[in-house]
């Protein structure tokens, strides 16, 4: 039994307590709990007391008393304090009405008790609160007024008076609790209250300055002197204390002090747009350099304007972004210097093939003589053939660094026949067959036609190259729509030719200069660069290459290209 | 009939060869291997065209800024320049058409094309009126 009184009488003791930041307010908050809850215990022994008497009239006055008396700390306990201090404010001036009533006081008396109940709350503490005087003054003016009708416009009656003076006192004690109860609440909110708020406010204020993780200065705007910094200020510019800033100027932060100029800007910045950030070399005091972001912001402080200017180090990332930078300087003068390798060998090979080739062909047009003729065509075909592979060499080089793409809707048909038609003639003069299975205006790839033309070049040349009976097919067609994925353009190159063998296709075909057959007796000209950068190309036009052969019987490569637009054979007949 | 008198600008001795080789059939060639001799020349007689390689070595102009030079002297208006170079790369003729040579040919040279070049640049009328 004393075990649950006294956990009630803890629990009510600590209502909204755990609200309260500061000890002092949380043993107030705790102290008024108490005081409510001993005045009501007095008052509900009272209530009992008056029941006994069947006294109800009172009884009920009473009891309305002592539940808004209840309902104070549990209203604050909600959060919601001016109704607490409301129903605290009822209940005093019930109560003080009532006592004041019971012990039948004249106009005169009424005002001394009055005057009593307003020093008992002002010892309290609601000398803060003059007005709340002034209210209670307002109530007894009336009270008085009212006293010369009797309570009868109260609608109450004569009350009766219960027996006995131990009740007037018992009131009086309660009424007097009740106001000292009023005081403690509303000191809450006085002016004690408030400063504590304030100080609370600027702890948290300072608080974060210092321990926040940037360095913090707080100087005066107009002389930009530094007033105030914080720890981690003082750890950056390596200072041993807040001494070490005294007096010192904003701009000797900087390794190169900003020029009185410079900080006109800023402040002229920060009055129209309230802050400013930049980024610079800072120095420490140990004369170290380090890069920091720094942000100027004003700030009200009282009545007085004070810069704020917080720095992060930002060493770490400027190191980064050199790096970089540097990375991206060298890549780019790699490329730079790449291109300009590739353009002065360009030149210097072709330079002497222009006088092997032309003095071939003025050999051939000058003179008659047969095996001269004839060694002036071997010397030509070397030439050409060297300026081919030269050619191929520096496409692919191109294509690795830098594949300028120009996209655009291609008619594949007018490509296929614009490509093969000088081994149309070929082909056929070898007695071979040539076959272009394909319609104008029905297959429209989006691709670059330029380097598109450059993989059908070489698929068909080296279609023709390595057929010598049979022939050759070239096939447009929309690919067989795959299960997933928009249709495709499907262009082939099938020979009737040597074939290559599954080995060689799946470990060499698409690498660089390679053959199948290699060695001494290779009959076919070419460095084998044509399938890698037929292959790449492909690639970087997000298409695909494909190869399927049987050796001796012939070969297929299939183009995949993306498609631009599909006309239906039935509905471009329209 | 005096065919039309063309200056080759060529350090390349054989390359200066086979391109006077090439189009000796309908002009007149004349060989001069540096800017220095470029300028003699065309001071010294009338050339309805000039066939200028680019790269003439480290002791003289390139072919481009003889170009820029003679395009800017306006007694020689007249004269039509073809750069002939080994320089192919491309956006190579682009480029040196941008920078004012009346046409491009790249090494090695193709007689053929040359020569229609030649013929499309160099008014008959002109070179019989010369002759």
């Amino acid at each position: 039994m004393f075990e649950l009184l006294r956990k009630v009488w803890g629990d009510f003791s600590d209502l909204g307590v755990s609200a309260q930041v500061t000890p002092e307010e949380a043993k107030r908050t705790r102290l008024t709990n108490r005081i409510t809850l001993l005045g009501s215990l007095l008052m509900i022994s009272h209530l009992l007391h008056y029941a006994s008497e069947g006294l109800w009239l009172i009884f009920g006055i009473q009891f309305l008393t002592v539940c808004t008396i209840l309902s104070a700390p549990l209203l604050n306990y909600l959060n919601r304090p001016t109704w607490a201090r409301m129903s605290m404010l009822t209940s005093a001036t019930i109560s003080a009405l009532f006592t004041s009533s019971l012990l039948g006081f004249e106009s005169g008396e009424h005002l001394a008790f009055f005057v009593i109940l307003l020093m008992a709350m002002g010892v309290f503490g609601l000398q803060h609160w003059p007005w709340l005087a002034v209210i209670f003054g307002l109530i007894l003016t009336c009270y008085c007024l009212l006293e010369g009708t009797g309570y009868q416009l109260w609608g109450l009656g004569k009350l009766p008076m219960p027996e006995g003076h131990e009740t007037y006192v018992v009131n009086f004690v309660i009424t007097l609790v009740l106001c000292g109860l009023i005081g403690l609440h509303f000191q809450q909110l006085s002016g004690a209250q408030v400063g504590e708020i304030s100080r609370r406010a600027r702890r948290q204020l300072q608080a974060a300055f210092d321990n926040s993780y940037d360095a913090m200065f707080l100087a005066d705007i107009q002389d930009f002197r530094i007033t105030e910094s914080n720890a981690r200020g003082r750890d950056m510019f390596d200072a041993a204390d807040k001494l070490d800033f005294r007096g010192r100027r904003i701009a000797e932060l900087k390794l190169i002090p900003f020029t009185p100029a410079e900080l006109e800007d800023i402040r002229s910045q920060l009055e129209n747009h309230k802050e400013y950030v930049l980024e610079f070399e800072c120095l420490s005091f140990r004369q170290r350099i380090f890069w920091g972001a720094a942000a100027f912001t004003l700030f009200q402080y009282d009545d007085h304007t004070l810069l704020m200017l917080r720095v992060t180090d930002i060493s770490e990332r400027k190191a980064v972004e050199a790096e970089m930078l540097k990375a991206r300087q060298r890549a780019e003068s790699a490329n730079i210097a790449k291109a300009h390798f590739l353009a002065n060998m360009s030149h210097e090979i072709r330079t002497p093939i222009n006088g092997v080739i032309g003095l071939a062909e003025v050999i051939q047009s000058e003179y008659e003589d047969a095996s001269l003729q004839q060694y002036a065509d071997f010397i030509l075909e070397s030439g050409q053939r060297l300026l081919r592979t030269i050619s191929a060499i520096l496409d692919l080089s191109r294509l690795e660094s830098e594949a300028e793409i120009l996209l655009s809707d291609t008619d594949m048909h007018q490509l296929l026949v614009l490509v093969a038609k000088p081994y149309q003639t070929q082909a056929e003069a070898q007695g071979l067959y040539f076959r272009i299975e394909s319609a104008p205006g029905q297959y429209i790839a989006h691709t670059d036609p330029a380097l598109i033309q450059k993989v059908l070049d070489h698929l068909i040349s080296n279609a023709v190259k390595f057929t010598k009976q049979g022939g050759i097919t070239l096939r447009c067609d929309i690919s067989p729509l795959p299960e997933s994925g928009p249709p495709q353009l499907v262009v082939s190159v099938a020979d009737t030719g040597i074939g290559m063998s599954q080995q060689f296709i799946e470990s060499k075909l698409f690498q660089k200069f390679e053959q199948e057959s290699t060695g001494l007796d290779r009959n076919f000209e070419g460095a084998g660069l044509g399938l890698s950068i037929t292959k790449r190309i492909v690639e970087v036009l997000d298409g695909r290459i494909e190869v399927s052969s049987v050796q001796h019987q012939g070969s297929v490569f299939t183009l995949r290209l993306p498609l631009a637009r599909f006309f239906h054979p039935a509905s471009s007949q329209q | 009939m005096a065919k039309p008198a063309v200056l080759i600008v060529e350090d390349n001795k054989i390359n200066a060869l086979v391109l006077r080789k090439a189009i000796e059939p309908i002009c007149n060639p004349i060989h001069v291997v540096n800017d220095h001799e470029t300028f003699e020349a065309i001071h010294a007689r009338i050339f309805e065209l000039i066939l200028m390689d680019i790269n003439l070595g480290s002791n003289s102009l390139d072919g481009e800024a003889i170009m820029k030079i003679i395009k800017q002297n306006p007694d020689y208006q007249a004269i039509k320049i073809f750069a002939v170079t080994g320089y192919a790369m491309p956006g190579d003729r682009e480029r040196f058409l941008a920078a004012g040579f009346d046409g491009y040919f790249s090494k090695p040279i193709e007689k053929e094309a040359i020569l229609e070049g030649i013929r499309n640049a160099i008014n008959p009328d002109t070179a019989q009126a010369a002759a």
